[in-house]
This record gives structure tokens, sequence and C-alpha cells, in this order.
């Protein structure tokens, strides 16, 4: 066979691959900066107004999660059958991280059921091309856009992959806060023209907390004049939560008054 | 070497052309970070390596001579030694004869689909 060369690039090595890198173990160097600490004042804003917390005491915890093998989506995540790497990539629509290894079969591994409790979880993914969506409540999907929701016929926003998380050094985009007695759901899109099995790591910050009731520190929070972690939970979804049964106090809307705190956290203003 | 999410790509090549890496998913480019080609017992073959799209070829990748009996490998130190382009497919021909070759690859989201 005879090829024209002419117009023919000729391909030099590349740069290094990350994945010459020694990199035993999980890599939280890059969620150290984010990870809320003991201590630390963390804002849940609710669709309905703000919870204000403090840390107490905190864990880290490792959790090697097979959505597979565990039941969550047993037969992986399809094939792309895609021709514009847009449409007909492989989906599985967004379901909670169940397991059906231990006794109790859970629903979701990762549900907080002590009202004292908060997590921050962040997590790594494998393989990197699988994009993993989120939603929570599992039915509010998460990170949209206005004009077109995320879905099987259109999985092109919204996602965080294993080349931005990867499995051994989960990104701190990949956050996600859980209060109490709220589920969660991840959703795949597979680009690879073969079916994948996902393999997640989940890093969780798991935390006592208790709610903040110096009407003085909320205030400078919401001045700016002492610092604090706010923390969107269920993005801009209108969802209804539990807050007065959770936290034993109303939420507190953003522009409330000095005088509205105090009534709400039902102490001297 | 352990390279994680890795794939193989191999096939027979001889003088008709043979597909070694199927088409690239769109938006997707294959990183290979290694090449084996398997030892011949008589004659010497040129192979030549290419990508390709829509039956023409784009890029010559690679172009070894092999001897009999003299093993010839690229790649393997987890580099990555080339790269073929989203919607290409990785080929390769031989002068004469045939060779078995084997491609050790990896997807990555594409930064230069190529019209």
């Amino acid at each position: 066979m005879t090829i024209d060369k002419t117009n023919i690039k000729v391909y030099l090595p590349a740069a290094p691959s990350i994945y010459d890198k020694n990199m035993p173990g999980i890599d939280v160097s890059k969620l150290e900066p984010v990870m809320l600490k003991e201590n630390y004042l963390v804002f849940l804003i609710f669709p309905q107004g703000f919870v204000p917390l403090k840390v107490v005491r905190r864990e880290l915890v490792f959790y090697q999660y097979d959505p597979v093998k565990e039941g969550m989506i047993p037969n992986g995540v399809p094939a792309s059958t895609s021709s514009d790497g847009i449409t007909n990539l492989g989906y599985v629509a967004p379901t909670r991280p169940g397991s059906n290894k231990i006794g109790a079969q859970p629903l979701n591994v990762l549900r907080v059921t002590e009202n004292d409790r908060l997590f921050q979880v962040f997590f790594g993914i494998d393989p990197p091309q699988l994009r993993v969506f989120f939603a929570m409540p599992p039915e509010r999907n998460q990170r949209q856009i206005d004009v077109i929701e995320w879905s099987e016929g259109y999985p092109s926003h919204g996602w965080i992959d294993g080349f931005t998380s990867p499995i051994d050094a989960p990104s701190p985009l990949s956050e996600i806060i859980i209060p109490p007695n709220i589920d969660v759901a991840f959703g795949f899109a597979n680009p690879l023209p073969y079916r994948v099995h996902p393999l997640l790591m989940f890093v969780i910050n798991r935390m006592k907390v208790k709610v903040v009731k110096d009407v003085e520190t909320i205030v400078s929070v919401l001045e700016g004049r002492k610092p604090a972690a706010l923390k969107t939970i269920g993005g801009l979804a209108d969802f209804s939560y539990d807050i007065t049964g959770t936290y034993g106090i109303r939420p507190i809307p953003l522009d409330a008054t000095r005088t509205e705190i105090a009534q709400i956290l039902g102490v001297k203003g | 070497m352990t390279l994680r999410g890795a794939d193989t790509g191999r096939a027979v090549v001889g003088t008709a052309i043979a597909t070694i890496i199927g088409s690239v998913p769109p938006a997707m480019e294959a990183e290979i970070y290694g090449a084996q080609f398997a030892n011949l017992t008589s004659g010497s073959v040129t192979v030549e390596i290419f990508e390709r799209r829509s039956g023409t070829v784009t890029g010559v990748i690679e172009a070894v001579s092999l001897q009999p009996f003299k093993t010839e490998k690229k790649g393997f130190g987890g580099n990555i030694i080339a790269k073929v382009h989203s919607e290409h497919e990785l080929c390769g021909s031989a002068t004469g004869g045939s060779v078995e070759v084997t491609i050790l690859y990896r997807y990555v989201p594409g930064r230069s689909r190529i019209p």
C-alpha cells in the first residue's frame, strides 16, 4: 500500500501522563482548603431560609463504593452509540446509592440519620471518562441551566467526570453537603463505545454540629465581618425540608434584622 | 506497568489495512501508551501504523521495520507516545506477510476535533 504523506502530521511524544506519578492512597490535598473543620461556622441555606451551625467535632471517612456490585446500577452504564458526542450517550438516570451487601440493605448509604450530624462529601470517579450527575432530593436534579435540563437526551452539562475528580484525588468541585434525613442520587453518562463499571471513592467529612444561638455572631457573618462557610442545599430547586423538626429553629431569612433573628432563636437580641 | 483505565487494541496487520482501534468516540481522543509488534520467524516486514477517518488516511503515527526474532516495542514507560483524533480509527498495514500488533491506549476528552 502507498500512503500520500503530504500534509501528514508526525506525532511527537507528549508530556508525561499524570499516571506516571507514584500516587499511593487517596490524595486529599485539594480538599484540605475547603474542608470544614472544628469550630468553623457553616450556614446551611435552604429554599426557606438559613440555619446557622458550628462544627463541634469531626472525622474523615474514606468509602470505596461500587455501584454495580452493591446493587445501585446492577448492569453498569451502557455503551454510547453517539455519532456527535452529545446525544445517545450511555445513560443511567439518578438513583440513590444503596447497598445490598449488608443486612439492612440501606437505600442510600450516604443518608445522615442523626439531627446533630452533617456530611461534607467529595467523590472521585473511575473510569475517568464517566460523567456523574447529582440530584438532591433524588427527584430534584442539580446543576441545571435555565433553558434546558440535563437528561438522557442531553447529558451535556451539570456533570463532573473522573478527569476533573480522579478516584484517587477527588476534586473540591464534587462537594455535596448532606444535612439529616434527605436522600441523594447519582446519575451517569458514558461517552465510551463500551459498557463501563463505575467505581466511586467517597471522602466523607463526618461532622457533629450545633445550632449557633448567638445573635451577634450571626449578624457578624451576614455583614461579612466574620468568616463562615455558606452552603446552598439542593441547588436552586425548590423542595420542602423540615428545618424546625431537624434543628429546633425556624429558618432565618437572609435579610432578617437583628430583632427577627433573636425572635427566631428565642434569645435576647 | 499499571495504567488505570487503559484498554488494549489488537489486530493482525497484513498488506490489507487492518483496524487496530475502532472509531474513537466523538469529543474524545485516544492516547497511546505502548505498541508491541509480534516476533517474526522469517522475512522482514515494514509495518505502518496510521489514523484514518471515513476511509481516508490522515496521519502516520509510527513506521517500524521488523526483523526476525527481534522484539519491537514502543512506549510502555507510561508516557503518551501518540494520539488518535476523535472520530478516527487507528489502522495498520504491512509491506508483506503479516504481524500481530498490540496497542495500549486510553480515551480522553478531545480538544481538537478534525473535520
